[in-house]
């Protein structure tokens, strides 16, 4: 988890350490500035998300003049490099089976994304903020999906005791059982590869040409 | 010439991305000038041309406009675009735009 990259901007050379949590939530919440940016395809403030996201990953912020005088590859590769190594390592059940289609919530704003991870973590932990922004980004996700997984174990245990848990059915007139609905990162499984036969009646008949050039013939099964 | 700072390089990005889909297609660099040209005309958009030499060189539009109404000749035009290419080359642009969000697709390898 712990490395770094070295870039070139303005013909200086800077290294650029991985980022921990907080930096990590800074870069994100600006990639997401450019990427409504670049959705308005509003030049002046891609620049600018640019130029913020490429100093908040440095350990001392970048000038705005080498920032400006640079090439525009030297900017861009900076970017993408940056961005690459910063990508998150592991296969984590929330992340890959989060909801994308979730609208903002009501009470959004800027900073949402940083304060409603650190609100968890410290919440379940008692860390301060430092502590918190210290950690690791895989980290910080496992003890966020442990956190997750408690909470909806409570819920199902308070959803059990309760009668909204057993809806009366008029067809067989009894109570019903009926368990919470779990997250779909918490029950999605992996699907496996079954190895299934064809009934030879159903193969191709005839020259076949195949993608690569190659011919197959199969005659009809009698 | 220098190549472009960023600001100017993603004005070009976006005066290059109505013609994405055609520039990929292209086999070298002397037809990618020909499907700008051939795009700008379409769209009645020819002032681009200016535009692009006025990014790319880092010069106000009205100098570039004065210096083509001095040239007019389209191999000259074509020649200077072509020489601000060689320093922004317009697969790399491409590239950037993809990297960046402002574009779909990335270059493809007319090979």
């Amino acid at each position: 988890m712990d490395s770094s990259i070295n870039i070139n901007l303005g013909g200086a050379e800077y290294t650029v350490p991985r980022a921990r949590l907080g930096t990590h939530l800074t870069l994100e919440t600006i990639h997401a500035e450019l990427i409504d940016a670049a959705a308005e395809e509003d030049s002046g403030a891609m620049s600018d998300s640019l130029f913020r996201y490429i100093s908040a990953a440095l350990p001392d912020r970048l000038e705005r003049d080498v920032f400006s005088q640079s090439p525009w590859y030297e900017v861009l590769n900076a970017f993408i490099t940056i961005a690459t190594m910063n990508l998150i390592d592991g296969e984590f059940a929330i992340l890959k089976y989060a909801r994308s289609d979730l609208l903002p919530v009501p009470w959004n704003h800027p900073q949402r994304l940083r304060i409603s991870w650190i609100h968890i973590l410290a919440k379940a932990y008692n860390w301060t903020r430092e502590e918190i922004e210290n950690l690791w980004v895989e980290d910080a996700i496992g003890f966020i999906q442990e956190i997750e997984a408690d909470e909806q174990a409570n819920k199902e245990f308070i959803h059990s005791l309760s009668e909204v848990a057993y809806p009366y059915s008029e067809t067989t007139k009894k109570h019903k059982y009926v368990p919470l609905q779990k997250p779909l990162w918490m029950v999605k499984r992996a699907v496996e590869e079954v190895e299934t036969l064809l009934d030879r009646r159903m193969l191709p008949i005839g020259v076949i040409h195949h993608a690569d050039g190659t011919e197959s013939e199969y005659e009809a099964v009698q | 010439m220098e190549p472009m700072k960023i600001g100017a390089a993603i004005e070009v990005i976006k005066i290059l991305k109505p013609h994405v889909d055609e520039l990929v297609k292209a086999e070298d660099g002397a037809s990618l000038i020909g499907i700008l040209s051939k795009g700008f005309a379409k769209d009645k958009t020819d002032e681009n041309i200016g535009r692009l030499l006025a990014l790319m060189e880092g010069k106000k539009l009205d100098e570039i406009n004065e210096r083509i109404a001095a040239n007019p000749e389209v191999s000259i035009v074509f020649m200077n675009l072509a020489g601000a290419f060689t320093v922004n080359p317009i697969p790399d642009l491409i590239d950037a735009g993809l990297a960046l969000g402002i574009l779909d697709r990335g270059w493809e390898d007319a090979a």
